[in-house]
């Protein structure tokens, strides 16, 4: 049984990582295992979050977790050995790997920039509508190039040529960042640029 | 000259770091308003470059030009610090988070861009990867410093002489810091220049500025939070990085024949050469053809055309059918493509278009 | 960092013989992975079996997980590879154009994959996207910003509270209450 603070509490553990009541996440992952309302707020609370930050989403997906279940429950439950190293490693983790994984956790922080992104080009032409085969890997692979977003960048026709003329930008940045003056914030310019007009 | 100098009232950073914040919380409510706010913001950054001080007011200020360009390149490879940029070019702004560290002497960087798409560069030991902001993701090998030096953390000032001014344009206030400003302008249309913001303390640039040769700013790139996070020794830097060698001075720009450093091993060009490159433009560096003789029809060749601060990069490849025809243009950076002989020539680089053009035009291959 | 202790508690758990710990984790990286994977096959079918496979992989794999890259990393790496496999054994070429598991290990490309090649196949409709755009823009001014400071910012509870000047508690409510106002307009299409 769980009262409306204590759900804030839980699901901001278990969505957001704030540490739950007891400073940890045990009792947070007790509450929505046992929970199942509590549960299913958990998973739509992660979609919310995906759908603000227009990640690609499919409501099919949501049926993976059940699918995994059901075939689980003819297979062995895994056990791990020991539980000792857990501990020694995660008492091991240096401050570059703290830096990274706050660089990772940054990479999560993309602004929405405007009211055409969550219905933005990210949604091509449905897929039955395709008249590529599916059999053929050559089309799959031009199908995919087609159907990518059409964010302008080097505003070229073809997204192939796009990412070639990508690759050598990068590389060139990459090249002359290697001459210590002109590459301050080498990448600046690579990422820099929107791409959005 | 004197629209390179920096105003004495310049934008206070902090101001401008609360007001991105106040931008934040404006966006949150609503997207039409965050534009409305960025216009603002512009309103800001715009007086940067309007405004003009009287040369006399540059203090002396503090070292030589060229020894504080010496530190600031010695900072960037040295210091390691995290923090948020503002990048600005044209009326497109946006705010990128970058964390730089030095592990095992090598330089580690991820910059994640925190306003529209998601953008992110990941410099780890052996590769750059970006994500662009259509998501696609274009992983490049990273290069020794080596292989492309064009500077021992000092710049070869004789040879930029005939082309820019290296000047002090005065001192200003980044992300709430000291800083002294120093100007590299161009003498001509032929390459764009730059302003440099120079942390007083530690020499790293908080704020640099990319301007053509009438000052009008193509790129600017400014921390409005940085924290310094220690500096790697030189003995970790020269573990694993070979020293740099100064570039040797200018090479005949129509011998065909250019130098990289060392001076003592020259660039390999065949079956191509470079004729009527830009003024004081060179090529300076290259990858060598490949050793396999029957392999080199498919691979892709690599010079640096350089005046000993603008690059340019040319790439030499099998024509595929879909290489740049033309020019584009994405930021400062510019690039041309043409075919030729069943070749794809590309030239890319942070000039203008003109020089990268004809930068382009100038490959022929040898009879 | 919390969220991958988060991850990392789930992890244990589920190493310990608790598959409803690992329930969770598919929860909340099935639409991910999938997106992922959708990258690779069309098929929308196919993207939803070779997700399943590549879950049940991972739980298979799961004891010799060391936690020494995150969780998400390490069944990036698992999806990757099971979709490749599955690929190669349909007789179809991969694509040699992933992104490598040590930057993945550096950088969430998760989120980075976001507006990836996706059609509009099995993607939300225009109707979910304007929906939840619709409840975030009906939401109150303090419960759209603190909401969008976590999940676009990915700002902790902690530096919300100091960017709205009020107590954390009240940061988390607001969170609460801005997704439980969007999850009742969402519902219904969802589970409609």
């Amino acid at each position: 049984m769980t009262t409306p603070t204590s759900d804030q509490r839980y699901l901001a553990a278990m969505i957001d990582g704030e540490p739950g009541p007891g400073g940890g996440f045990e009792a947070a992952i007790d509450a929505v295992e046992r929970d199942a309302a509590l549960r299913a707020r958990f998973e739509r609370g992660i979609l919310i979050g995906q759908l603000l930050r227009a990640e690609p989403a499919m409501p099919a997906a949501r049926a993976v977790s059940a699918r995994v279940a059901a075939a689980l429950a003819s297979e062995p439950v895994v056990m791990r050995p020991s539980k000792r190293q857990a501990s020694r490693r995660s008492s091991s983790i240096n401050r570059s790997a703290v830096g990274l994984a706050i660089a990772a956790s940054l990479v999560a922080v993309a602004i929405m920039i405007g009211p055409g992104l969550m219905t933005g080009s990210g949604f091509g032409p449905s897929l039955e509508s395709s008249p590529i085969a599916q059999s053929d890997p050559a089309a799959v692979q031009e199908y995919a190039a087609l159907t990518e977003p059409m964010v302008e960048r080097w505003a070229l026709d073809e997204p192939v040529s796009s990412t070639a003329l990508d690759a050598l930008l990068v590389d060139h940045r990459e090249r002359a960042s290697a001459s210590g003056l002109t590459g301050f914030i080498p990448y600046a310019a690579v990422v820099g640029p929107s791409g959005v007009r | 000259m004197l629209l390179w100098l920096v105003p004495v009232v310049f934008v206070d950073a902090m101001s401008l770091h609360r007001l991105l914040h106040q931008m934040k919380l404006v966006a949150a409510l609503g997207s039409r308003l965050s534009v409305l706010l960025i216009s603002l913001l512009l309103g800001f950054l715009l007086p940067w470059v309007s405004a003009a001080n009287d040369a006399e007011q540059a203090p002396e200020a503090g070292p030589a030009p060229i020894a504080l360009l010496g530190q600031m390149s010695k900072a960037l490879s040295e210091l390691e610090y995290e923090g948020t940029l503002v990048y600005l070019n044209g009326h497109e702004l946006s705010t990128l988070r970058i964390a730089h560290r030095i592990n095992g002497g090598q330089a580690h960087e991820s910059l994640l861009a925190l306003s529209g798409p998601v953008r992110a560069v990941a410099r780890s030991r052996q590769t750059v990867t970006c994500v662009l902001p259509d998501a696609r993701a274009i992983s490049v090998p990273r290069h020794s410093a080596h292989a492309a030096t064009l500077h021992s953390g000092t710049l070869d000032a004789e040879r930029l002489r005939p082309h820019y001014l290296i000047h002090h344009l005065g001192q200003s206030r980044v992300a709430g810091r000291d800083t002294l400003v120093v100007g590299i302008i161009p003498k001509d249309d032929l390459r764009y220049g730059y302003r440099f913001f120079v942390d007083k303390d530690t020499g790293l640039p908080l704020k640099t500025d990319l301007m053509d040769s009438s000052a009008t700013p193509i790129e600017q790139v400014m921390f409005t939070e940085i924290e310094f996070l220690g500096r790697a020794s030189a003995d970790a830097m020269a573990a694993n990085a070979a020293p740099l060698q100064p570039l040797e001075a200018a090479v005949s720009v129509n011998s065909g024949l250019a130098h990289s450093a060392p001076a003592s091993a020259p660039i390999d060009l065949a079956p191509w050469s470079f004729s009527e490159l830009p003024a004081g433009y060179a090529v300076v560096a290259g990858d060598p053809p490949a050793t396999d003789t029957k392999g080199t029809k498919g691979q892709r060749r690599w010079f640096m055309v350089s005046d000993g601060l603008s690059v340019v990069s040319v790439y030499i490849e099998p024509d595929q059918g879909y290489g740049l025809a033309g020019h584009k243009r994405i930021g400062a950076m510019n690039a041309a493509g043409r075919s030729l002989n069943g070749y794809q020539i590309t030239a890319v680089g942070e000039a203008p278009l003109q020089t990268v053009q004809a930068i382009a035009a100038a490959v022929r291959t040898q009879p | 960092m919390s969220e991958r202790e988060v991850d990392q508690a789930l992890v244990e758990r589920a190493q310990a013989g608790d598959r409803r710990a690992f329930d969770l984790l598919v929860l909340k990286y099935q639409q991910r992975i999938a997106a992922l994977i959708g990258r690779y096959l069309r098929d929308s079918a196919e993207v939803l079996d070779v997700t399943q496979e590549a879950f049940l992989k991972a739980y298979r794999a799961l004891p010799g997980f060391r936690g020494e890259s995150a969780f998400y990393t390490w069944i990036y790496r698992i999806a990757i590879n099971t979709v490749k496999n599955y690929m190669v054994a349909q007789s179809r070429r991969p694509p040699g154009d992933d992104v490598d598991a040590e930057v993945a290990e550096q950088m969430d490309m998760g989120a980075a994959l976001r507006d990836c090649s996706t059609p509009e196949r099995e993607a939300l409709t225009d109707e979910i996207a304007n929906t939840v755009q619709d409840a975030l823009n009906a939401l109150p001014d303090d419960l759209r910003a603190a909401i969008m400071f976590r999940e676009i910012d990915g700002m902790s509870y902690e530096e919300i509270a100091t960017a709205m000047e009020c107590p954390i508690g009240t940061v988390r409510s607001r969170i609460f209450r801005a997704r439980e106002a969007i999850d009742k307009r969402l519902r219904p299409l969802l589970e409609g």
